[in-house]
């Protein structure tokens, strides 16, 4: 299997990555590596905030810059009473209104180029209609254009394609691994 | 490559993740079962044990005839209806749901057992649970299990069979976890 050449990624304003389900962290923290440059708002879906920090900074990852938007954790029952670092914590996954109200507060406060990073739109799906996932896709998209940010999107090979044939019109650019 | 050898890197692995995933093939899932859980009773001191596969009391005998202390384990038993009034033994405790299709009170069991203060929880197996409920709503629910073992900082045993129907589980399952081990592909 053929991995992603995520070089190029910074060339594109929006670029949809779909990823092998067992690969996908992998390919998450080397998305990271390259555009870590830059200030990244990280939409985190698929683990809480403090399962994901210790792993990227054991990735030798510069974590200073990434805000993340902890979509895990509370519906968990974790703990989100007390400040965390550049973390905002969403109720859960369904949620979608404040996702968008919270990446719109990080537009806000971090000025100049930035990055979406979205891991992985399948998590959506599993919580929310396509069409709802779509609307919203297209939301953040047209949010980041307007706000200096590029979008980088994750998500899943395999039997879940209607989801990816959907929104991949949306995106400039599409990643697969071969 | 040797059982032995297997079963340290088994060990190796279990201890090196927080969540992780066991491929058992159907043909040798006692065995392997056993030698699993051999590995993680020595590895914890007190395990959350999710039995969607065999009663309690199966359960137990098993545990005993093999000489791993049943003393360890929470039993959440979701498939042993009509056994709740056996008497049971010291510290020997158990949590009984009605069926692997009552996730919610799968779940709140499995809160119950992190508030007592388990150091791993194994699902035996979570391949059993598609049979009962559908497909996405089996995925949602391991999320948000594998999601709160995460949170509490415990760590989590996936079992899944080797079979058709775990096909649907494996894509999503793999995006949840930290590793994979797979006895039949001696992936360990």
């Amino acid at each position: 299997m053929k991995m992603i050449n995520l070089e190029d990624i910074g060339n594109y304003e929006s670029t949809l990555i779909v990823e092998e389900s067992k690969s996908l962290q992998a390919t998450i923290n080397n998305v990271l590596r390259v555009i870590q440059d830059k200030p990244v708002i990280y939409i985190a879906l698929i683990k809480p905030y403090v399962s994901i920090l210790p792993r990227l900074e054991g990735d030798g990852i510069e974590t200073d810059k990434i805000f993340f938007v902890d979509c895990v954790t509370e519906f968990a029952g974790g703990d989100v009473s007390e400040k965390q670092g550049n973390v905002i914590f969403i109720h859960e996954p369904t949620d979608l209104t404040n996702i968008t109200i919270t990446v719109t507060q990080f537009f806000e406060k971090i000025p100049g180029k930035k990055y979406i990073l979205i891991d992985a739109l399948r998590i959506l799906t599993i919580y929310n209609t396509e069409d709802v996932v779509s609307r919203f896709m297209q939301s953040i998209l047209e949010k980041a254009s307007r706000n200096d940010a590029k979008v980088v999107a994750m998500t899943t090979k395999g039997k879940h394609t209607s989801l990816t044939n959907k929104v991949s019109q949306f995106f400039e650019k599409i990643m697969e691994v071969e | 490559m040797t059982d032995e050898i297997n079963i340290e890197a088994t060990g190796k692995k279990l201890e090196e993740n927080d969540i992780t995933m066991v491929i058992l093939p159907k043909l040798t899932y006692s065995s392997s079962i056993l030698a699993l859980l051999r590995i993680i009773s020595e590895q914890n001191e007190s395990i959350c044990y999710v039995s969607a596969n065999k009663p309690e009391k199966t359960f137990t005998r098993i545990l005993e005839v093999n000489g791993i202390d049943r003393k360890k384990f929470l039993i959440i038993d979701c498939a042993g209806v009509g056994d709740r009034g056996r008497q049971l033994g010291d510290g020997a405790e158990t949590i009984f749901v009605d069926s692997p299709r009552d996730l919610t009170n799968v779940s709140i069991g499995v809160t119950d057992a992190i508030n007592r203060g388990v150091e791993n929880i194994v699902f035996d197996a979570l391949s059993t649970f598609m049979i009962y409920g559908e497909g996405l709503v089996v995925v949602r629910f391991a999320h948000s299990l594998i999601s709160k073992i995460r949170t509490s900082e415990r760590k989590g045993v996936f079992i899944v069979l080797k079979d058709e129907i775990s096909k649907i589980l494996l894509d999503d399952l793999c995006m949840f976890i930290d590793a994979v081990i797979d006895f039949e592909a001696n992936q360990i």
